[in-house]
């Protein structure tokens, strides 16, 4: 008795430790509990809502009279909606590979050592910072008027500079121009990944009698492969869904040259009251990342090398 | 040739092609600059940087209203009216969010951990109809608070900054909050006096990249502000290129730096804590 006594006399504290620490920890859902209500309210019920209002013709002022398949027949069949996405394929496929070419090349010549890295970066990455926003969107309108500053410079030279922005020709260009532009922010991600590349590698290399270009594309592209793969899907998603610059600047013409999917989206939705042929244009546009998503992710262990100790 | 011409080759090669790419980089924003204090005529009739008659017809200009009931300051303060509370309310709601994934293993943490990170994936374009939809419903479109705006940052949906933190949490040593705790710290007193102090450098390029973004946002404003006179600096701005007929593009170019100056003060001032938040948390952008 006695020495149940003590056991229990030990072994309750212990139980009561145990039972404190699960509360503290069960307390750790107190502090998420925010968030887990904002991803319920303002992601989850309308991520869920928008596939319920695909297969419906929901109009914001109508309601809905109708449900099926009609929306998705609509995409597949409609000359503008296939178009634009093309289109948006289009614009993607040029602007994150350039982007990403552009920030790679740059971040791998800031990384020697050079004077002034730091003022080169800061100019690098303003673009990024202010990119985004109206003000750039027409002060990049100002530049590729036909009467702009590239058209006069050209006209330096006698060029006659083309219709940047009213030929169905060029238009799209600019606009990913626009973005690839941008590609500071990239950069600055390449290059603290291209600092964690061990300097012994490049020296073993250039031992071995490999030039730089050499060594570029068999050190440094392979160590940095994970960052590189970092940059494509984000890039992706992002260019999937541009809407700003196009919106902005060419309104989706000349000749719906730059219609991305994002701008009928909000087209059809804000201007015509279509949610549901919006939604079904969503849904369908998300599958598509998603599909180039998983791709990217599968296609991983074919050219992204994991190091051991760096475990990203 | 020697080794060490070749050296001096490759180094000259370096600097111009950083010099030519950095010119193509800054080169329209300087123009921009410049552009602001030339006459409507000159603008397009050199390239130049220097006006050649400078004046501040742009700038008076762009402070006139053009009909309608809004104008430049007016917008200005409206968008740092709904930036500000996103700025704070972000940095409170993801730091919370943070210490509550990053120390406590509750039930269920794993699985909703791995939630959190889907929706990083989850993209806008899906969500932007059926988030009207619901705010309409909810009466808060074209609200005078910018209700659709600001309150889901209440609710840590930005779960990009969520994400940023635990990852700089997870590098901060738990001594401090075990010690924090013998003390008699309750979880509240530890987030507050340890936790929060330690996530400082995090917590400010959390709150300058919102404060970036907030302020650059078009889409937010485009679909759930309505009212002229609640226009946000960013919708000012697109309403002065399309009232304008092509011929004030000093206006149009003024009006569109100062709806940008605030960022830019705002970066130079912090610049080294973007590139440090950039590379702590990889940001998209």
């Amino acid at each position: 008795m006695a020495k149940n006594a003590v056991d229990s006399a030990v072994f309750v504290p212990k139980k009561k430790f145990s039972m404190k620490k699960t509360m503290k920890n069960n307390m750790g859902f107190f502090f998420i509990l925010p968030w887990l209500i904002g991803f319920l309210v303002f992601r989850l019920y309308p991520f869920a809502s928008s596939l319920v209002y695909s297969f419906t013709d929901f109009h914001l002022f109508n309601g809905i009279n109708e449900t099926g398949l009609m929306n998705y027949q609509e995409i597949f069949t409609s000359d503008k909606i296939l178009k634009a996405l093309k289109v948006t394929f289009k614009y993607s496929f040029i602007t994150v590979p350039l982007k990403l070419t552009a920030a790679l090349f740059i971040a791998y010549i800031l990384n020697f050592k050079i004077k002034g890295v730091n003022l080169f970066r800061t100019a690098y990455y303003i673009p990024s910072i202010l990119g985004g926003s109206v003000a750039i969107a027409v002060l990049w309108k100002a530049i590729f008027r036909d009467d702009g500053l590239v058209n006069t410079m050209l006209g330096f030279f006698g060029i006659e500079g083309p219709h940047w922005l009213s030929d169905p020709k060029y238009a799209i260009f600019i606009i990913c121009l626009l973005r690839v532009w941008q590609f500071g922010s990239a950069m600055v991600i390449f290059l603290a990944a291209l600092k964690n590349v061990p300097e012994e590698l490049y020296e073993a290399a250039s031992i071995d009698g490999a030039g730089k270009w050499r060594q570029f594309f068999k050190i440094t592209v392979p160590m940095i492969t994970p960052v590189i793969f970092y940059n494509l899907v984000t890039q992706l998603c992002q260019a999937f869904q541009e809407f700003n610059g196009p919106y902005i600047i060419t309104h989706g013409g000349p000749r719906n040259s730059t219609t991305l999917m994002s701008l009928l989206v909000y087209n059809s939705a804000f201007q015509s009251h279509e949610m549901g042929l919006a939604s079904a244009m969503a849904w369908v546009m998300f599958i598509i990342v998603m599909i180039l998503t998983g791709i990217a992710f599968w296609s991983q262990k074919h050219w992204v090398y994991y190091s051991d100790s760096d475990g990203r | 040739m020697s080794l060490k011409t070749r050296k001096i080759i490759a180094t000259i090669l370096k600097y111009a092609v950083l010099l030519f790419v950095g010119l193509f980089m800054v080169y329209p924003l300087l123009w921009m600059i410049s552009a602001t204090f030339k006459s409507n005529n000159e603008i397009f009739a050199g390239v130049g940087l220097f006006a050649k008659e400078p004046t501040l017809d742009g700038y008076k200009k762009a402070f006139q209203g053009f009909g309608g009931d809004i104008n430049l300051v007016k917008s200005l303060i409206n968008t740092y009216s709904y930036v500000i509370p996103k700025v704070v309310f972000t940095v409170i709601s993801a730091v919370i969010t943070a210490y509550g994934f990053g120390r406590f293993q509750f039930k269920g943490r794993n699985f909703l951990f791995a939630v959190l990170m889907g929706t990083l994936f989850l993209p806008q374009v899906v969500l932007n109809v059926p988030q009207f939809i619901l705010f309409n419903r909810l009466g808060w479109v074209d609200s005078p608070l910018y209700l659709p705006i600001i309150v889901p940052t209440l609710f840590a949906v930005d779960t990009y900054f969520v994400f940023m933190l635990i990852q700089f949490l997870r590098n901060v040593p738990r001594e401090l909050e075990e010690a924090a705790e013998i003390d008699g710290c309750n979880v509240i007193q530890t987030l507050v006096k340890v936790i929060v102090p330690m996530l400082k450098p995090a917590i400010v390029s959390c709150a300058l990249f919102q404060f970036m973004w907030s302020s650059n946002d078009f889409m937010g404003p485009l679909l759930y502000v309505s009212t002229p006179s609640r226009y946000p600096a960013s919708y000012f701005v697109k309403l002065s290129m399309d009232a304008d007929n092509g011929f004030q593009w000093n206006r149009v170019l003024a009006v569109s730096l100062i709806s940008i100056l605030p960022s830019l003060i705002v970066f130079f001032c912090a610049q080294s804590t973007f590139v440090d938040g950039i590379t702590a948390g990889g940001v998209k952008g």
